[in-house]
């Protein structure tokens, strides 16, 4: 290459930003959070106390993560899908599973560490998905009260800022 | 001033179908040059981060989930090692990796399994005694739980590029290890080869291709 023209700086520039946009148009393409995906098997089962108007949440693959006899913690997934106009605050959870349950957010500190913090609330937003998993945001059982066995289901109470609550029977499996 | 030998002689006459041409050349040639490089770095396309060039893993002991002392030599009798640091009170990150991790090496010929092992050095000496360890290993999958005593552990830690710290949770008890949660594939010549984070794991089908092709191509 001898002569740098406006047409070969052009030519560099395009060959960077064409892959570039075709990166950038990627998630948008394939992964929007409203849109209803296919569910996927073993639907937990929910039932919503209702002081005033039902809860627009369901719940789809709830799991509390097998512990070998001897551990005194665990975690547990789920993902909530808020059908309703208004997010869905969660300010708590309880199970007979544990003497201390809370909400829980992944955080990375700035030398690479990760870590989980305790975190007062939980957003399901408005025609969106929350989705609780063990990179993200979950849930913390503390102090077991004995060691859940794989395949049982364990109930999980969320509670919400408005005082309503979502019952969740999580399925015990090993991740 | 020269001019551009062959397909243009004089510019300001090239018809346009011949700049397309040489716009798709130019591009390809770039695309070309930037994929040369990169296979030049790492001949192969791993999933996880490569290590350019490959690092000697360094030596050091502790004790097995068996009470039994025990020694990492990187590579000794060409064995490959994913090795990873964690703790038996972590409630997802660890169980997570330590089960798929085994998905990966049960993904693995008899062969290749034989000669590939999974480890596990707790960050929390405090808590992690060999039976806890052992427990933990054995239910997430099959592995070694390594306890590394302090200060001796800071130093392992630092060799590896791991970093981590105590945060309470609920009273001085019950508090949890934030921890870097990279595991590393050490070959059979002793060389870190590449790192996976956490998050990476459940790709099982593309872990297996890069530890297969660290199985045969250990560092020179």
């Amino acid at each position: 290459m001898s002569r740098p023209t406006p047409l070969l700086a052009a030519l560099a520039l395009a060959a960077i930003l064409i892959p570039a946009a075709a990166l950038h148009a990627g998630p948008h393409s394939s992964a929007p959070t409203s849109r209803p995906q296919p569910v996927p098997q073993m639907a937990a089962q929910t039932t919503a106390q209702t002081p005033s108007a039902p809860l627009t949440l369901s719940v789809q693959n709830a799991a509390v993560v097998a512990v070998p006899p001897g551990a005194t913690e665990t975690s547990a997934f789920l993902t909530l899908r808020n059908t309703g106009r208004a997010p869905v605050i969660l300010t708590g959870v309880r199970t007979p599973l544990a003497r201390h349950a809370m909400l829980m957010t992944t955080r990375r500190d700035a030398q690479g560490r990760t870590g989980m913090a305790m975190v007062p609330t939980l957003t399901v937003p408005a025609g969106g998905i929350l989705n609780l998993s063990a990179s993200g945001d979950h849930l913390m059982l503390m102090d077991l009260t004995r060691t859940p066995k794989v395949g049982e289901t364990v109930r999980l109470t969320l509670t919400t800022r408005d005082g309503r609550t979502l019952t969740v029977n999580a399925l015990v499996r090993k991740p | 001033m020269t001019d551009l030998p062959a397909p243009a002689p004089a510019p300001a006459a090239r018809p346009w179908y011949v700049s397309a041409l040489l716009a798709a050349l130019a591009v390809a040639l770039l695309l070309g040059g930037a994929w040369v490089f990169a296979r030049a770095r790492s001949p192969f396309p791993f999933y996880g981060t490569a290590y350019t060039p490959p690092v000697a893993a360094r030596t050091f002991s502790g004790t097995d989930q068996e009470g039994q002392p025990w020694t990492f030599r990187p590579g000794i009798g060409g064995r490959t090692t994913a090795l990873f640091f964690g703790f038996t009170h972590c409630p997802n990150i660890c169980p997570l990796s330590l089960a798929y991790l085994d998905k990966a090496r049960q993904a693995l010929t008899p062969e290749e399994r034989a000669r590939f092992d999974i480890v596990l050095v707790s960050v929390d000496p405090d808590r992690d005694t060999p039976a806890r360890l052992k427990a933990y290993v054995e239910f997430f999958g099959q592995a070694t739980g390594v306890r590394v005593p302090e200060p001796a552990l800071t130093e392992v830690a630092r060799t590896f590029g791991v970093a981590y710290q105590k945060a309470d949770v609920k009273g001085v008890d019950s508090y949890q290890i934030n921890h870097t949660t990279a595991t590393y594939l050490i070959d059979a010549s002793g060389h870190l080869r590449v790192l996976w984070d956490y998050t990476q794991l459940p790709q099982v089908d593309r872990v297996v291709r890069d530890i297969r092709y660290v199985l045969e191509n250990p560092a020179p």
